[in-house]
């Protein structure tokens, strides 16, 4: 079976993207060309990009296998599953850091961000790890409050 | 001249030569580490600047930039590792000579060539951002269009992934532009129902999303070393010979004007100029066979055109408010923080910022060349300094820096999104220029278009009755149908031969 190629993944993921977007914008008025209103270029713009990503699909639908671009990373050889591992565990830290910051303050948060990270991408031994986290966290701290004036949140300290 | 002896005047106060050099230290430190490039530079130092006044500000912000393009060469040079894209020229020549043990010279040759390059860019812009600035006072909504569309145009056609892909890019941009008010009628729309939407979505995370964190992410994929094998280079080495430099000179100002011109382009200019340079240079050379072996040419000419280039990006910001590439975005975005509107009335209305930005450059490019050659054990020994140690450093800087933009933790989260919306991008080969650029000129854009409408009173033959928009537009679509035309001709001609 012909495997799908990232060209198309990326415009059907667009595609869907602009679909949700049409949606939203779908009762902004459009007024008229003479007077165009809050909807008019938001409407022309998803309808272009829709169209846009369906010529895409279509190019790379219709391209003989050998020619159209396959598998992830296209040009260069794939990196080694526990390369994706470390990325997605990154991905999960960073997406999990703004809830934590919100809750538990900015201290907690990149305290633990840091060391969960520092041990998915296997940064010496966990004294190693818990150290090195801590000092920069202190350091941040410091620095960013101290000296620059910014208000991070304090959560669980405030 | 009268303008430069006044920017001169406010570049030379001992504030701002502070941070002039702040800047140019910074922007180079953070362009020696490999992965972040200039606009990831840019956006993890634009934090930096926000307590500062406008002027200082964006002296330290244009520091910032250029020593971030001046840091990419000390990577590829020693490490075979461009630090930014517009350096992957230099490692073919640049790393051979360091492995012959001329490193020093080759470092030495980047640094002049780019300092010479700069200097002379720095002149023409001088001279034509002022001229640019006077013709642009006549430019109403449909020009500004015009001009906008034909540098998404350009940019789409040169980012080198497809122009189909490219144009989904822009319009992902545009459509991103559009989040929050409307910028004709102040009307809140499209928020999505998240309150911090309705102000729209701040270009800075965005960049710092796409290029910093995406790049981090891709690096922690690939892999992080605990220490990187570094050639070293002791200061007594740093001189060239006498003929190394003779065949230095030549190459650094042919492409100081190659640079600046390609510069004007929209699109990544630093790395064209690059290649072209390189390519120039190996064609009229009398040692062909030398280039990839380790030929000075090979390391002046592209360095000096990609600072060149880089100088030459300034032009349609300062004079037209108009970035043509994501670096120049960024300065965009800075001085709209710093409540400075770029374009043709800065001039007139802050001839302060205008002349002193300016002067600043003449500066700080002096500086960076007095701090670059005898620094280079420094910037080695950050070289030297644990990957695994570096990168999660860099992706708390990036957080902080976006949380600090308007101290909201909505911020984060739109660079978070943003830095695995990039990391995919990449993974699928979707260029992420493109929608930097569109981001910032979308609003823009929307206005002029909707402003010509209604002078117009709905007539679309406005952008094609007024002459610099139609030329505009008559450029952009040369642009873009022009090699698909010649690719057909040429498959033409070769098919009765096959």
């Amino acid at each position: 079976m012909r495997r799908l190629s990232p060209t198309l993944i990326g415009a059907a993921a667009v595609a869907v993207s602009s679909l949700l977007y049409l949606i939203h914008v779908r009762d902004l008025p459009f007024g008229e060309p003479g007077a165009p209103e809050t909807g008019f270029v938001p409407k022309i713009l998803g309808w272009f990009l829709l169209f846009l990503c369906f010529l895409l699909i279509l190019r790379e639908g219709f391209r003989p296998a050998s020619t159209a671009t396959s598998g992830l990373p296209p040009a260069e050889p794939s990196a080694p599953k526990a390369g994706y591992r470390r990325a997605l565990a990154a991905a999960a830290v960073l997406v999990a850091y703004p809830v934590f910051m919100t809750h538990a303050g900015f201290i907690l948060a990149t305290g633990l961000g840091l060391l969960a990270i520092f041990r998915a991408i296997q940064y010496r031994s966990w004294p190693g790890s818990i150290l090195a986290a801590a000092a920069i966290t202190a350091v941040s701290y410091f620095v960013f409050t101290g000296l620059l004036g910014v208000h991070f949140p304090r959560g669980i300290f405030g | 001249m009268e303008g430069l002896f006044y920017g001169f005047s406010v570049a030379l106060t001992p504030m701002n030569l502070l941070v002039a050099l702040i800047g140019a230290f910074l922007g180079t430190l953070v362009g020696v580490l490999p992965g972040i490039g200039p606009i990831g530079a840019m956006a993890l130092l634009l934090g930096l600047t926000y307590g500062l006044p406008p002027v200082s500000a964006l002296i330290m912000f244009a520091g910032i930039y250029y020593g971030s393009m001046y840091g990419g060469s000390t990577t590829s040079i020693l490490l075979n590792i461009p630090g930014e894209p517009s350096s992957v020229v230099t490692t073919l020549d640049g790393y051979q000579m360091a492995k012959r043990g001329r490193g020093g010279a080759a470092l030495f040759i980047a640094a002049v060539g780019s300092f010479v390059a700069g200097s002379i860019a720095l002149i023409l812009l001088t001279f034509m951002t002022q001229s640019l600035a006077q013709v642009a006072l006549k430019f109403g909504p449909p020009e500004y269009f015009a001009i906008a569309t034909f540098g998404l145009l350009v940019l789409s056609q040169l980012s080198g992934q497809g122009l189909l892909k490219s144009l989904v890019m822009v319009g992902v941009g545009l459509l991103l532009g559009t989040v929050g008010m409307d910028v004709v009628t102040g009307q809140p729309r499209i928020d999505f129902g998240f309150l911090a939407l309705q102000k729209g979505i701040d270009f800075v995370p965005v960049a710092m999303g796409l290029f910093g964190i995406a790049e981090v992410l891709e690096s922690i994929e690939k892999g992080l070393s605990e220490k990187q094998e570094v050639i070293k280079v002791r200061l007594r080495e740093l001189l060239p010979t006498r003929e190394e430099t003779r065949r230095s000179i030549g190459p650094s100002l042919r492409a100081s004007f190659l640079g600046f011109a390609v510069g004007l382009i929209p699109g990544p200019a630093a790395v064209i100029s690059t290649f072209l340079s390189y390519t120039l240079e190996r064609r009229i050379s009398k040692r062909k066979e030398q280039f990839g072996h380790g030929a000075p040419e090979g390391v002046s000419g592209p360095e000096a055109a990609n600072n060149s280039a880089a100088v030459g990006a300034f032009v349609p910001l300062l004079s037209l408010g108009i970035p043509f590439a994501p670096p120049t975005a960024l300065l965009l975005s800075a001085m709209l923080i710093h409540g400075v509107t770029p374009g043709p009335l800065l001039l007139r209305d802050r001839p302060d910022i205008f002349w002193g930005v300016i002067a600043s450059m003449y500066v700080g490019n002096f500086m960076l060349l007095l701090l670059n050659l005898p620094l280079v054990g420094l910037f080695i020994r950050i070289l030297q300094a644990p990957m695994k140690l570096l990168m999660p450093v860099i992706l708390l800087l990036c957080l902080i820096g976006a949380f600090a933009i308007n101290n909201t933790v909505a911020d984060i989260w739109i660079m978070v999104i943003c830095g695995l919306g990039g990391y995919a991008f990449r993974k699928l080969d979707f260029p992420v220029a493109p929608l930097v650029l569109a981001l910032v000129l979308g609003p823009m854009m929307e206005d002029s278009l909707r402003q010509s409408l209604m002078m117009s009173i709905g007539d679309f033959s406005i952008f094609w009755t007024r002459p610099i928009s139609r030329v505009m537009l008559l450029i952009a679509v040369g642009v873009v149908a022009a090699p698909p035309i010649i690719q057909r001709i040429k498959g033409t001609r070769k098919a009765p031969g096959k």
